[in-house]
């Protein structure tokens, strides 16, 4: 199994001379398991640059196949995928797996990504085939003979982590999420964290991250949202993303062995980057994880 | 006058260690004349210009931004320009109507609970008002602004023409000629301007093939810079994958062809790409 990095930047885009190294594409991460279809998790602005490459295979023939898993619909996560060149082929088939987290139907919240309005092509004029499967948190997809288990995360809107699991190996993904103990998203706007957690809540989300622990118990990798620093958390806790802290005490609980560090936060340079990574490193020290931080073009094999 | 370039790059922001040295960031300009602003689009290039102008307590006049279109590389850095989540900020948005969208409307669908954690419009602090383009030319602040709709593609795309006291600007982005023949609407806004920023996604080798996209080359902005008699011409919506060495190029080219007396520059983003006009 191995783990290509094409976009590792949260929210938004950061071109310019302070990001080089970690890149300033936003989340795109290329999974390929031998003599499968290559597995994309999310498409964020780093999946321009994906296409590109992927074009020289069989997707460039109209002859491939993509399974594509949205942890959710937010523009950092599906910016690139009308600028993905595979779905300008025809013949090509993209499988696209996610939820649509106020209801609408997938296949049409996924067009608005290339409505007329703000993109020269509409979606239903794209010659590749388009196959929309909805997941559900906990129900098993098989990937020809790849096991991806969606997980229910803390975010916004809603979002969905996976694991991927093929023979001994594992990956998980986990963006974007808030830690599970100071404010439960539901379909309103979140203007602050609730004045008390309603004991209801409270229940919830400690289950969220049991299940979440459970589902990503003895992973060989866990990518995952670290977003913040501890003081730029208590600034917005609401805002749906963790910290390296965080993570990693969810890593830890699952016994998973290598926490790498992703969705970083647009401001962060390549040097805040180096602190960030060096400090995670330092107080992983008595964990037994591995800590590492996504660089984008990047590739990690998983042995 | 003063141009200063936030956003240079068309369709896709491009990020990586070859596109640093005129920029990575979609579609935003900032023109100022003393105190007096106007913002021409909102690409991702906002969003730095957005926590420069809170800095610089930018929030209490009222800020004007006029966008061309509502693509996605003309929009994308709004839910992240800093103004709008301030309480006393006051933003005035002039824009055509995308696809038969209003802008509102287009700028609320794309905050909507699927895209966006802020929901929509109203979730912004600041307060909002929407204009839509038209033909006539307005005042904002002491500038005279004409708005023209061109070509682009499938849609139209709005040019601006923007006299100040001490120059003109023309903007216009993202624009195809049908044929590559410049339309008389964008000679017109151009005309005798003191500087024209044009769309130049592609060269003359590589317009041929993407007739139909909606955009321009560089020979048709040299043409409408000369038919329009204005002074320099500032290349602009760079290619994704256009690295600085081949803008310089592309500059170069632009430069043999050009006729006598038009500049020509590369439009580059931070203070190095500042224009005085």
């Amino acid at each position: 199994m191995r783990i290509t990095f094409w976009g590792v930047r949260g929210s938004y885009p950061t071109p310019g001379t302070t990001t080089v190294r970690y890149g300033g594409h936003t989340s795109c991460v290329q999974v390929d398991v031998d003599g499968r279809a290559p597995i994309i998790l999310d498409a964020g602005t780093g999946m321009r640059a994906l296409g590109r490459h992927l074009q020289k295979g069989p997707l460039g023939q109209g002859n491939g196949t993509v399974n594509l898993l949205l942890t959710h619909l937010h523009w950092d996560h599906i910016q690139g995928l009308p600028f993905f060149d595979p779905v300008f082929v025809r013949g090509n088939r993209l499988n696209i797996f996610a939820r649509s987290g106020r209801g609408t139907r997938l296949s049409e919240a996924i067009a608005g990504v290339a409505g007329d309005a703000v993109f020269p092509i509409v979606f239903k004029e794209l010659p590749a085939n388009f196959k929309f499967l909805p997941v559900t948190p906990k129900e098993d997809l098989d990937l020809g003979g790849v096991r991806v288990l969606p997980i229910a995360l803390n975010h916004p809107g809603t979002s969905t982590g996976f694991r991927i699991e093929h023979g001994k190996r594992s990956v998980a993904y986990i963006t974007d999420t808030s830690p599970f103990d100071r404010i439960r998203y539901k379909h309103n706007f979140a203007k602050g964290l609730p004045k008390r957690l309603a004991t209801g809540d409270k229940r919830i989300l400690e289950k969220m991250r049991r299940d979440l622990v459970g589902a990503i118990r003895g992973c060989d990798v866990v990518i995952f949202d670290t977003t913040f620093t501890d003081d730029e958390y208590e600034k917005f806790p609401h805002w749906g993303h963790s910290t390296p802290w965080q993570a990693l005490e969810i890593v830890r609980d699952a016994n998973a062995k290598k926490l790498v560090l992703f969705h970083h936060a647009p401001n962060r340079t390549d040097e805040d980057m180096d602190r960030m990574l060096a400090d995670t490193i330092e107080r992983a020290a008595d964990t037994g994880v591995a800590i590492d931080a996504a660089r984008q073009g990047q590739t990690l094999e998983v042995v | 006058m003063k141009i200063r370039f936030w956003g240079v790059r068309g369709s896709f922001v491009a990020a990586g260690a070859e596109f640093v040295r005129y920029g990575g960031n979609t579609a935003c300009v900032e023109l100022t004349e003393g105190e007096k602003r106007i913002i021409l689009d909102l690409g991702s290039g906002a969003i730095p210009l957005g926590k420069v102008l809170l800095a610089q307590g930018a929030e209490k006049k009222k800020l004007t931004i006029l966008l061309s279109h509502t693509h996605i590389d003309h929009i994308q850095g709004f839910p992240f320009f800093a103004p709008v989540f301030h309480p006393k900020a006051q933003i005035d948005i002039y824009g055509p109507r995308g696809a038969g969208k209003k802008v509102d409307h287009v700028l609320d669908e794309s905050l909507n609970p699927d895209y966006s954690p802020l929901f929509s419009l109203k979730n912004l602090s600041a307060k909002l008002e929407f204009h839509s383009l038209g033909e006539e030319p307005f005042q904002i602040h002491d500038f005279e602004v004409t708005a023209a709709s061109l070509p682009h593609g499938r849609i139209e795309s709005y040019g601006f023409r923007v006299e100040g006291k001490s120059g003109t600007v023309a903007y216009m982005t993202d624009v195809g000629y049908p044929g590559g023949v410049p339309v008389q609407a964008a000679i017109d806004l151009a005309k005798e301007a003191d500087l024209l920023i044009h769309d130049t996604t592609f060269g003359p080798e590589d317009w041929r093939g993407h007739e139909k996209w909606g955009h321009a080359s560089w020979e048709h902005a040299l043409a409408v810079a000369e038919r329009a008699g204005s002074k320099k011409l500032a290349l602009f919506h760079h290619a994704p994958d256009r690295t600085d060495d081949e803008v310089d190029k592309f500059v170069a080219l632009a430069r043999n062809a050009a006729p006598k007396g038009l500049a020509v520059i590369g439009a580059m983003e931070g203070e190095a790409g500042v224009v005085e006009i």
